[in-house]
């Protein structure tokens, strides 16, 4: 089943010198899906997320989420569309510091009005998941970045939303939380059958992904799957990022 | 860019947070200003009212100095604490910290001296206005408009120096911090707030003991007590109290985990903490404005009520036993020339302190005087009075009996049981027994001739004036009756007579004159007040606000509705500005009970205070609509 598609998606910025950040994209995401997209600066990954999560409108072209038009909805139905299909993951965490990680869990479902026995449950269940159950009470800037990540992700999650968007996830932290933050991603998708998109610049976060998409100046430019080997396709994965030439800046340090 | 233009476009650009800062500085010394003006003014001695009025305006200069000050100093305070990351910049780049202390000042002074040009030239643009309306209340036809020099040079020298001494304070606060706190900013994390359960209690317990001292006897020592344990548990009601109370609420999670339940009730933790102090200072200064507007408003009601009350027209009073025949000649003449139609009535008034009632006192009359008075009035008149009993007139309808059943007479020791009470009062606000004939005879004996208890009291009646309605100044009873009291004053003062004269409408008069001149100095006094108070909260709200924009944008992306920001912040808003004032209305109102109620009913004291409250409420929800819609405009460019 098709979770998320896109059909010819353009847009453009307008202005004095008009911009077109992305032309013509077309793909589609199953069902239980992980997929990455990637490119180089300027080459619209921003852009597109922002269609995707609703937060921009597209100049031309339809995205469909769980066969929906988000698009067609108005500002608040908007933001209650958002709320029960989409989950967040950002770069920055965005979690509120007046909260405990717990209330910034629970926060989509007590928005929408659920039980407190019922959080409570799909608290515990996906905090034990994460493996953060033990910090619940903690306050933000008590715990490290892969932790607050991890407690963001399941804020994104706790609500069961048909689509996970996770922009950079690991751009804040360092290899190791990256390396448990992409680790948490790849067990919620595994298990729990969320489908992400992940936008990202880091290979290594790339190559948790089912299959990544390359974007250059606002086109689809080329598509590679993932086989039984993860190294491979990180190799396969820098491969493809210096032939499209992206600057030297963007490749990972190490290389395997 | 030199650094005079680094300044001024440090104030320029941030004009937003500094417009309502700004103006309400500028509304201190305009009127600051226009006080000054009035003090100065050449003819403001031509009345006695306008002697009173001077002596008014002085006071009030300081209270308005006394505001501005703390004002503007919280004020720069709290934007300095939302600078510090720009500071901290600046430290890094290089700046010396003497740098620093100069772009301060040059900015503090900058806002100081626009403050002070924009004041004072709105207060010259209203001050014929002001004059206008000044003169009527002082009672003089004209106060011509005139160059007040002198105000000018009084005003901005003194605003000046206030806006120094305040820029030197602010390079203080500034200077204690290091670099890298002040890097941080506001972008460290704060703990939760925590409050202490023991001083919670102890706050409850103060308060209380505070109300219950209130409810019994007022004593000027008490009344002391009162105000420094009041003051000690409302500061403890904001920082502790109050956080506690959030903190239980947070507990329950079938309230806290719902909605945006979960969203301004975590921030208010954090605000009430943070605004403690200035909750504190709002709530005292609005308690203190409220209560003045709800006294005088208090004493024109009573004022009204004793004028209606007393039902003739004048009376006089010969101290001891001669009747000083020139004054009543004087008067009575001065009625025919104006051709009014009167009633003379001779009675006897004795007058004794009461045994074993706190402050007691009350004035006898016989039960044939009284039936005079009331024929005169054409009431029903009293039946026989039996010998040791005794009927009560009661003060005014809102007064209340002070008087137990049983009474005894200091002077002549005889006592008398109240068997009932007439509600009106034929003998103004003071209460009156009515007793038999020969009971009066015996009390006066007893006393002793010796005794300065007993008067001869003339009371004139005048049946065109009915006195159910206030008079105004024009009406022909206030003319006649302040021309007999002004020559029964004179007379006075020059020893001619020992008479004293009462004369309703005179005394009426008097103490509207009063009341009306408090009310004109003190609506605004009580303007500034209100306008910084509002001017605090705009500006809590909007150093807050680039914060709370980073928060809804994240909110608004994992999908919280413009609809449900509005709630959250309109509640937060709210809390703001209503938070203070509801306990100030609370306060004001115990408070004026606690010291008016010696004297009046309940109901006479809830009408004036729910005026000055109401007045306070009605300023603040303007304010409070005003900055919602901007602040709400401004957040809602953030969500997506």
């Amino acid at each position: 089943m098709e979770m998320l598609t896109v059909q010819n998606l353009s847009k453009v910025y307008g202005g004095k010198v008009t911009y077109r950040a992305l032309s013509d994209i077309n793909f589609t995401v199953q069902q239980g899906e992980f997929i990455g997209i990637m490119g180089p600066s300027g080459s619209g990954k921003t852009t597109l997320l922002n269609l995707l999560s609703t937060i921009d409108n597209p100049t031309s072209g339809e995205v469909l989420i769980n066969g929906k038009n988000p698009y067609r909805l108005r500002k608040n139905q908007l933001a209650v569309f958002r709320r029960q299909q989409l989950g967040f993951v950002f770069q920055d965490f965005n979690l509120l510091d007046t909260l405990t990680l717990a209330e910034n869990i629970v926060l989509p479902l007590t928005l929408d009005g659920k039980s407190v026995r019922e959080m409570q449950e799909k608290l515990d269940a996906i905090a034990k998941q994460l493996g953060i159950h033990e910090i619940l009470n903690k306050r933000t800037y008590e715990v490290s970045g892969g932790q607050r990540q991890r407690a963001a992700i399941a804020r994104a999650l706790i609500h069961q939303p048909s689509l996970l968007l996770a922009d950079e996830p690991t751009g804040a932290l360092d290899s190791k939380s990256s390396k448990g933050v992409m680790e948490a991603l790849e067990t919620m998708n595994r298990t729990g059958g969320t489908t992400t998109l992940l936008v990202t610049h880091d290979p290594q976060a790339a190559s948790y992904c089912h299959r990544v998409l390359f974007l250059k100046d606002g086109q689809v430019i080329n598509e590679i799957y993932r086989g039984d080997n993860r190294q491979t396709f990180f190799q396969e994965i820098l491969n493809m990022l210096s032939f499209l030439g992206g600057n030297a800046h963007e490749f990972s340090a190490v290389r395997l | 860019m030199n650094f005079l233009q680094f300044a001024s476009n440090n104030v320029k650009r941030n004009a937003r947070s500094y417009s309502a800062y700004l103006l309400s500085s500028a509304f201190a010394v305009m009127i600051f200003f226009i006080y000054a003006m009035f003090y100065f003014h050449p003819g403001i001695e031509d009345s006695n009212l306008g002697r009173m009025a001077k002596m008014g305006m002085k006071g009030a200069e300081y209270v308005i100095f006394v505001v501005s000050f703390l004002f503007i100093l919280y004020s720069i305070s709290s934007f300095l604490k939302a600078r510090k990351k720009e500071f901290g910049i600046l430290t890094i780049l290089g700046a010396e910290g003497r740098q620093i202390n100069k772009l301060l000042l040059l900015e503090n002074m900058l806002i100081g001296i626009v403050a002070i040009v924009l004041g004072i030239g709105f207060g010259l643009i209203l001050s014929k206005l002001f004059l206008m309306f000044g003169a009527k209340v002082i009672d003089i036809d004209e106060l011509p408009f005139y160059l007040p020099w002198n105000a000018i040079i009084l005003t901005a020298s003194v605003f000046f120096a206030l806006f120094l001494v305040i820029s030197v304070l602010s390079v203080g606060m500034v200077r204690k911090s290091k670099v890298l706190d002040l890097l941080q900013g506001t972008n460290k994390p704060k703990p939760e707030p925590k409050a202490s359960v023991l001083l919670s209690l102890v706050c409850v317990a103060l308060l209380g003991s505070a109300i219950y001292i209130a409810q019994t006897n007022l004593k000027p020592e008490t009344l002391l007590a009162i105000l420094v344990l009041g003051l000690i548990g409302l500061y403890l009601f904001y920082t502790q109290l109050s956080v506690m109370i959030i903190r239980l609420l947070k507990k329950n999670r079938s309230f806290f985990w719902r909605g945006t339940n979960l969203i301004w009730l975590s921030e208010m933790t954090y605000k009430m903490k943070d605004n403690a102090r200035m909750f504190f200072l709002v709530t005292v200064v609005t308690t203190m404005a409220c209560s003045s507007i709800g006294i005088v408003l208090t004493l024109k009601d009573q004022n009204d009520e004793m004028y209606k009350n007393d039902p003739f027209a004048m009376n006089y009073r010969a101290f001891g036993k001669e009747v000083a025949d020139k004054d009543l000649q004087m008067i009575e003449s001065t009625l025919h020339q104006e051709g009014i139609a009167y009633e003379r009535i001779d009675t006897d008034i004795f007058g004794s302190s009461l045994k074993d009632v706190p402050d007691g006192y009350a004035a006898f009359l016989t039960l044939t005087d009284y039936n005079k008075l009331a024929k005169a009035l054409g009431v029903e008149q009293l039946p026989a009075i039996q010998p040791g009993h005794g009927v009560l007139l009661k003060g005014g309808t809102n007064s209340k009996r002070t008087l137990p059943d049983q009474v005894q007479t200091e002077q002549g020791n005889k006592s008398f049981t109240i068997e009932k009470e007439e509600a009106r009062n034929l003998r103004g606000m003071s209460q009156t027994l009515v007793i038999a004939d020969e009971e009066f005879k015996a009390l006066v004996q007893a006393a002793g001739s010796e005794s300065r208890g007993l008067e001869k009291e003339i009371i004139y009646h005048v049946p065109a004036w009915n006195g159910q309605d206030v008079p105004d100044s024009k009406s022909k009873e206030v003319i006649v009756s302040k021309a007999v009291f002004n020559q029964m004053m004179s007379a006075l003062d020059n020893g001619e007579t020992n008479g004293y004269l009462s004369a309703r409408a005179a005394d009426y008069m008097g103490l509207k004159e009063a009341t009306n001149l408090i009310s004109f100095i003190g609506v605004f006094i009580a303007a500034i007040f209100s306008i910084s108070t509002a001017s605090f909260l705009h500006f809590r709200l909007f150093t807050d606000l680039q914060q709370d924009r980073v928060s809804y944008l994240a909110l608004s992306k994992i999908g919280v509705s413009i609809k449900e920001m509005r709630k959250a912040s309109t509640i937060q808003i709210a809390a703001l500005f209503f938070i203070p004032l509801v306990i100030s209305a609370i306060l004001t109102f115990v408070g004026l009970l606690s010291v008016l109620s010696d004297m009046l009913s309940w109901k006479a004291i809830l009408t004036p205070s729910l005026y000055g409250i109401g007045a306070f409420t009605i300023a603040q929800l303007v304010y409070f609509f005003f900055v919602r819609s901007r602040y709400l405009s401004q957040l809602k460019r953030v969500m997506v």
